[in-house]
This record gives structure tokens, sequence and C-alpha cells, in this order.
């Protein structure tokens, strides 16, 4: 992913790398979210949704998703425009197609996917130094 | 309650132990690594938490 920051780093500097023990600790949580027990493919969908919803990535093609993807998906772009706009019926339709430990973790990667995308997008400039910023593994 | 914890936890993200015993470790290193003050972070969370309107 090609990514340029206003920071003062040194070309193809890490991000994460001026916070070591923060990044470390990042990349650890990020790895657990995957490993929580959702189906890894409704996580990937509901982070490319918070990422079209902020304006980061590109919107992808929801109409093959199944019932309980859907659910996840609009659970996720609610959150990001305004977390309390979130329905007592958006919250049961949840609960009808995710375990309570499915939807602890998935709310919890949630938050990570959209701490994440805003903050790759407030250290981003257009033009700027080329660096990375990766918490995914491998 | 819309998402309520489990039978002895605090918070419903003791039902995923794994990613919130994660998370608390991250966010224990926020405050208490790098340079950054942490007066300064604590403005930035108070400020933060006013704009999304969190009482927490």
């Amino acid at each position: 992913m090609g990514y340029a920051t206003w920071l003062a780093v040194e070309p193809g500097a890490e991000v994460l790398a001026l916070t070591p023990g923060v990044g470390e600790a990042l990349r650890a949580l990020y790895a657990s979210l995957w490993e929580a027990g959702v189906d890894p493919a409704v996580l990937e969908r509901c982070r490319a949704a918070v990422e079209a919803t902020l304006g980061t990535g590109a919107r992808e093609d929801g109409d093959d998703a199944d019932v309980a993807t859907t659910a996840a998906v609009r659970f996720s772009e609610q959150y990001v425009v305004d977390a309390h706009g979130v329905s007592d019926a958006q919250a049961a339709v949840l609960h009808e197609h995710f375990t309570d430990p499915q939807l602890a973790a998935f709310t919890t990667a949630l938050a990570t996917f959209d701490a994440l995308a805003r903050v790759r997008a407030v250290l981003s400039k257009a033009g700027g130094t080329p660096a990375t910023f990766t918490v995914e593994e491998g | 309650m819309r998402f309520a914890p489990p039978p002895g936890g605090e918070s419903f993200f003791d039902f995923a132990p794994g990613p919130f015993r994660a998370f608390n470790v991250m966010y224990g290193r926020l405050w208490s690594e790098g340079q950054l003050d942490q007066p300064t972070k604590e403005v930035a969370r108070l400020r933060n938490a006013r704009v999304v309107d969190c009482g927490i």
C-alpha cells in the first residue's frame, strides 16, 4: 500500500517504529482480532466498510453478502458516522447472527479498524515522504 | 442492555479475553511509553471524548 506522510521521517520509514512498544502491542492486538472466533471474511468486509465510510478506501460491492455480514457492515458504517446512532434494532439483529464472544471481538475489531484508518489518514499527505504504516503480519 | 457483560464480568469485552487483554496492553503502553507527556495525552483524550459525546 502506497503511503506518504507529512511526518519528518526518512523515506521508507515505518511510522509505528517511532513508538516501538506501542507499535508492537498494536500489532498483537490486530492479530488477535482475526483469531477470536469471527469469520475473517466478515471482518474484512467491515474493515473495508470503515475505510470506505471514512473516505480512505474504495466502496466494495456488497450485493453478495449474507444477512449476518450485511448486519455487521451496516453496524460498522453507523459506528463510523455516529456511534450514538446505533439502534436497538441493529443491536438485536447482530445478536441473532453472532454470539456474545463474537460480538465482543467484533466491536473491538471495529474500534481498531476505525482508529487505524483515522490515524493513517491524519498522518498522511499526498506528495509527502514515502513511508509505511503496517500493522498486518506478513 | 444491548451488550451485557458475562456473569462475573465487568465489561462486555470480557467475552473476548484475548483481544481485550491485547487492547489493554496496547492502551497501557500508550500512556506509559513514548515521548509525549501524560497531561498532553489526557487533554487529547478528553477533547476526543467530548467531540464524540463519550462520558467515559
